[in-house]
């Protein structure tokens, strides 16, 4: 990528992305973050600002105006050798959406970026749910009704509630290539109740995108309208994304003072948001539910399993995000609050684990 | 006890050992399974108590149409008393109303437990100038409710009846997720003198109609101080992993501060002043120790200059459960082990042998 290292707006910034900046035989990958700061430097208690988490995990940052310079290194096995990744950085100050672009390879985001990511407070992967992927196929096919999908992989939980015609227990992960890959997918779905987790598509003498649902899209083939048209791809599917967002922000937590003869009594008032199951759960769901937790850097503890119709409520610790909230589930719906720090990056990490492993389907809604 | 265990064995032939061995591994099994079994019954006990708490906090649906909304929890552990989980007022007629809740109780149980719940019902009215000054408001009247599932609370219908206690029954209906109260008699007037069912119109209508339980148990009250141990535990476990794992890696220490800090919040919506959340932080220390899941990295006389680490690696976590229930029993164990034996040889006491 070659980008002039000056003052540059979002718009000189892109155009200059999709006009020289990137070599014809070079892929663009857009990767995209969720933050909880819409500023650069902003902190709060327990969030650091996005600028200091990247300064203190080695990321060389430079200001270029609206957009940021960052490069981010990890080490080759290989070669024991320090390796650099660059990224061009936007971050949206309304939506908080931080978007990084770069012709790293996934392998390198995932080294690098992703990492800090993962086990930081204060950002998350804008997470693609199966359903917006659905969505961006149907826009593709639409707009350009030659695209074909020649690529996906997609994969399936032993705890998943989604129909499986065959051998539906096992874990498995299906990588497919083939140019028929629309028709393989929706037969693979049905036989063996897998969900895709990245797809790529291909509009002949167009472009070739790849949607990867941990919020990574890249054109790897492509003019200039055709890196123009990714941005829109990204616009799209980040609409639900943010929306998902706004959702589990929703939850809040208070403590209400009342004053008695001989002290203040803080009253915790807790405010979820809730997951619809895309079917009714029983006992055994519930233990399956709770198995995918674990797996996933959940852990479960107080808690309560309870047969009959459904009750499974208690506390979770998220292992990763560092942070403890609670839960109750019944066989229709799980509504999830936090308990005293607020952590939209966790509950968003917990929704993408009950969809990847458990129920694709389930849906999110504020409670009102 | 394992001293007394040990002489006891030391005295006895070869075969006798052997029973005592026997009767040994059977009692550690049984209270094992006791145990596992108390702290399941806790955990429903605190899901029962949240569920009724998150229906009642200060602005909810229920506090604006009722005006009633909880002003404490555990409101009597101040007063060394264990019943009652919750307090209700209603700053527009005055009126309290105290609530325990109850997980499970056995069929045979039940008359035993309405007969305590009456007698701590009278102690709450003879100390309701104690609770007044806790409130620092005056109370009308005093309400009593039991709240359990639906399934209990026909079967408390006749006993309450019978004993005519003054008690109103509220019933939680898992499906379709609501509390309603049960009518105990026809007559209004007749029940609300027996105290049987609630003198605020309100309140009654919309109890009887059924409040639907949206919010489940979401654990407001993430422990309480009347809670089992092991939850105490658990829940501050879980707490300090977190503080530990945000410190950095050369500072992955706690001390009692940061413990009673922990409590101090978890206790916030309880009446506990900061001596009483001291001596519960000691207490928890002090049975994390014993425990074995605080391990002291620094050796003070005082508790408040010690610092801990938890002597589990996270993952390894699970086996704290397996190994709280096995030092327990065993414990328990010796004793009730001697005992067993005694009786089957036909003897009282330790000392007999």
């Amino acid at each position: 990528m070659r980008i002039s290292e000056h003052e540059h707006t979002f718009q000189s910034f892109i155009n200059e992305l999709v006009t020289t900046g990137i070599e014809p035989n070079e892929h663009l990958r857009i990767v995209c973050y969720i933050t909880h700061h819409g500023d650069w430097n902003a902190d709060s208690p327990g969030i650091p600002s996005l600028s200091s988490l990247l300064t203190s995990n080695d990321v060389e940052t430079k200001d270029l105006g609206d957009i940021k310079k960052l490069v981010a290194h990890y080490r080759d096995t290989l070669t024991d050798r320090l390796i650099g990744v660059t990224f061009f950085a936007f971050l949206h100050r309304d939506s908080r959406l931080l978007m990084c672009f770069t012709n790293g390879a996934k392998f390198e985001v995932e080294q690098t970026l992703d990492k800090i990511v993962e086990r930081n407070p204060g950002l998350y992967y804008a997470f693609i749910m199966p359903s917006t992927l659905t969505k961006i196929e149907t826009m593709l096919f639409d707009m350009h009704p030659s695209t074909f999908i020649r690529y996906f992989s997609a994969t399936r939980g032993p705890q998943s509630s989604l129909r499986s015609e065959i051998r539906p227990e096992y874990k498995r992960t299906i990588e497919y290539h083939g140019n028929d890959g629309k028709q393989v997918l929706e037969e693979l779905k049905y036989a063996y109740g897998v969900t895709p987790r990245s797809i790529h598509f291909e509009i002949p003498d167009y472009a070739i995108y790849q949607v990867h649902n941990i919020g990574h899209l890249t054109i790897v083939k492509g003019e200039e309208n055709a890196k123009r048209f990714l941005m829109e791809i990204v616009d799209f599917a980040m609409k639900d994304t943010l929306l998902t967002r706004k959702i589990v922000e929703s939850a809040d937590f208070q403590l209400i003072p009342i004053e008695t003869q001989t002290k203040v009594l803080l009253f915790p008032k807790l405010k979820p948001w809730l997951i619809k199951f895309s079917i009714p759960i029983d006992i055994r769901e519930g233990e399956n539910l709770i198995k995918v937790l674990e797996d996933n850097g959940f852990d479960i503890f107080n808690h309560i399993l309870a047969e009959g119709s459904l009750r499974l409520n208690g506390m979770i610790t998220d292992r990763l995000k560092k942070i403890i909230f609670t839960v109750d589930a019944n066989t229709e719906r799980m509504v999830i609050a936090p308990i005293r720090e607020i952590s939209f990056d966790s509950f968003l990490r917990f929704y993408q684990t009950v969809l990847e492993n458990f129920d694709p389907e389930a849906t999110c809604e504020v409670f009102e | 006890m394992v001293e007394d265990f040990a002489s006891l064995k030391g005295t006895l032939a070869e075969e006798e050992k052997k029973i005592l061995d026997e009767i040994y591994e059977k009692k550690t099994i049984e209270i094992k399974e006791r145990l596992q079994e108390e702290i399941r019954r806790d955990n429903e006990h605190l899901a029962l108590v949240n569920l009724c708490y998150n229906l009642f906090t200060k602005t909810t649906e229920i506090n604006r149409i009722t005006g009633y909304k909880i002003v404490l929890a555990d409101p009597l552990c101040t007063l060394g008393a264990r019943n009652f989980d919750l307090m209700l007022y209603n700053e527009g007629n005055q009126n309290a109303i105290l609530i325990e809740a109850k997980s499970s109780v056995s069929e045979r149980g039940m008359g035993n437990m309405i007969d305590e719940t009456i007698h701590a019902a009278n102690e709450v009215i003879s100390n309701k100038e104690k609770l007044e000054n806790i409130l620092g408001s005056k109370m009308n009247k005093i309400e009593f409710v039991i709240l359990s599932f639906a399934y209990y609370v026909n079967s408390l219908k006749q006993i309450v009846g019978s004993k005519n206690a003054p008690i109103c029954l509220w019933a939680y209906h898992v499906v379709p997720g609501l509390i309603q109260m049960v009518k105990t008699g026809e007559d209004i007037a007749s029940e609300k003198v027996a105290g049987r069912t609630h003198e605020d119109e309100d309140m009654r209508q919309i109890l009887l109609k059924g409040i639907p339980t949206r919010m489940g148990s979401l654990r407001s009250l993430p422990i309480m101080p009347t809670s089992h141990m092991f939850t105490k535990l658990e829940y501050i476990a879980q707490q300090l992993f977190i503080l530990l794992d945000r410190k950095p890696q050369n500072e992955r220490w706690f001390g009692y501060s940061e413990v009673y800090n922990l409590c101090k919040q978890a206790f916030s919506a309880t009446e506990l002043d900061d001596s009483q959340v001291e001596e519960e932080t000691k207490k928890i220390i002090g049975s994390a120790i014993d425990d074995g899941l605080f391990r002291k990295i620094s050796e003070d006389e005082e508790i408040s200059q010690t610092e801990f680490d938890i002597s589990y690696i996270r993952r390894d976590y699970e086996k704290f459960l397996k190994d709280y229930l096995e030092r327990r029993a065993k414990e328990k164990a010796f004793s009730a082990a001697i005992e067993e034996f005694g009786q089957k040889k036909g003897l009282k006491k330790l000392n007999e042998f």
